[in-house]
């Protein structure tokens, strides 16, 4: 009897196990991508996932580091009126003259709610 | 011996089918948290596209309504900053993160020096530095050509590492808790699980 309950609930340790791992959700994002929700979140907006990948692939790191971002998360006091209104941070490219404008707010928005300042976790 | 197994079994699928049922809707109710500010404005939607103002023509494609909570989805979700085009065939390290040393050597991305497209090219420098690892660990070979050709001197030099042979305390713990090269690895540059990309030279 205890072989069987003790079998019983490896079996449905393992088929529960598959069923979760088949419909589970992945994180969406890579590795180096960068969660900004200092203030996002507290203001109704979505945590933004900044994804460093594609300035990689089109930057080299010194573009922005030190000059624009300071290297450690959270250090930076981005908001938008930053960006859109004075220029600075993210607003330093996308502007509509270098990157694109400052317009779409999901493109950057893409988060979802209680992510943390800091390097995105769980993905390759 | 058949009556245990088939016991085993009936009581597996019973259990995995109240476990599955128990998670299914805390999974349910956290996707429908994590999405509550877009089911709000699902809802809301509607009554705002009759009473919508016109839409700028030239913005018609990209342009979202900034009074309206954006739905989430994933970063760069057009064709020409589709990540699965972009980062199909760059080359890959043992971890399988993008080895982002060996994409530019062999030209698969050409990443720009500068925002100023007239600012001319530093040159990164040939300067390897090796630096003694604890126990059996193969001792580190620091390269500055890559870190070079990335970065500035003053990104790293003096803040993060006194310019002085055996001025900094390295250590793993001190890495890992993101000092010395843990500001960048481990977070941005490739992660520290990636031992022998920097523990190189083994022990003569």
């Amino acid at each position: 009897m205890r072989r069987t309950i003790g079998l019983g609930v490896a079996a449905a340790l393992v088929i529960s196990a598959g069923v979760w791992g088949l419909t589970g959700k992945t994180v969406e994002g890579y590795y180096g991508d960068m969660v900004l929700n200092n203030k996002a979140e507290q203001r109704g907006m979505p945590p933004v996932v900044f994804p460093h990948w594609i300035h990689r692939v089109e930057f080299k790191c010194k573009v922005c580091h030190p000059a624009i971002f300071e290297m450690k998360s959270g250090a930076n006091d981005i908001d938008m009126e930053k960006i859109v209104f004075k220029g600075q941070f993210c607003g330093k490219c996308h502007n509509g003259e270098t990157a694109w404008k400052p317009v779409m707010c999901a493109r950057c928005h893409s988060g979802k709610p209680g992510m943390v300042t800091g390097p995105l976790h769980g993905v390759n | 011996m058949t009556r245990p197994v088939l016991g085993a079994l009936t009581i597996g699928i019973g259990a995995a089918l109240v476990l599955f049922a128990c998670t299914k809707p805390f999974t349910k109710k956290s996707v429908s948290d994590s999405g509550a500010p877009p089911a709000a404005a699902a809802p809301a939607a509607p009554p705002p596209v009759t009473a919508a103002p016109p839409m700028p023509t030239q913005l018609s494609d990209d342009f979202e309504d900034p009074t309206q909570i954006p739905t989430p989805g994933p970063p760069f979700a057009k064709e020409n900053r589709n990540p699965e085009l972009i980062l199909k065939n760059v080359p890959r390290d043992q971890g399988g993160t993008v080895d982002w040393v060996k994409a530019f050597k062999d030209n698969h991305i050409k990443p720009r020096e500068s925002l100023d497209p007239d600012k001319p090219l530093i040159p990164p420098f040939n300067f390897d530095i090796e630096i003694p690892a604890v126990g059996a660990m193969p001792n580190v070979v620091f390269p500055h050509f890559p870190h070079t050709y990335w970065l500035d001197c003053g990104n790293c030099h003096p803040n993060i590492f006194v310019m002085k042979k055996g001025a900094n305390p390295i250590s793993m713990v001190k890495i890992v808790n993101g000092e010395f090269c843990g500001r960048c690895h481990g977070r941005v540059a490739f992660p520290i699980s990636n031992c022998a990309r920097c523990h190189v030279k083994p022990k003569s």
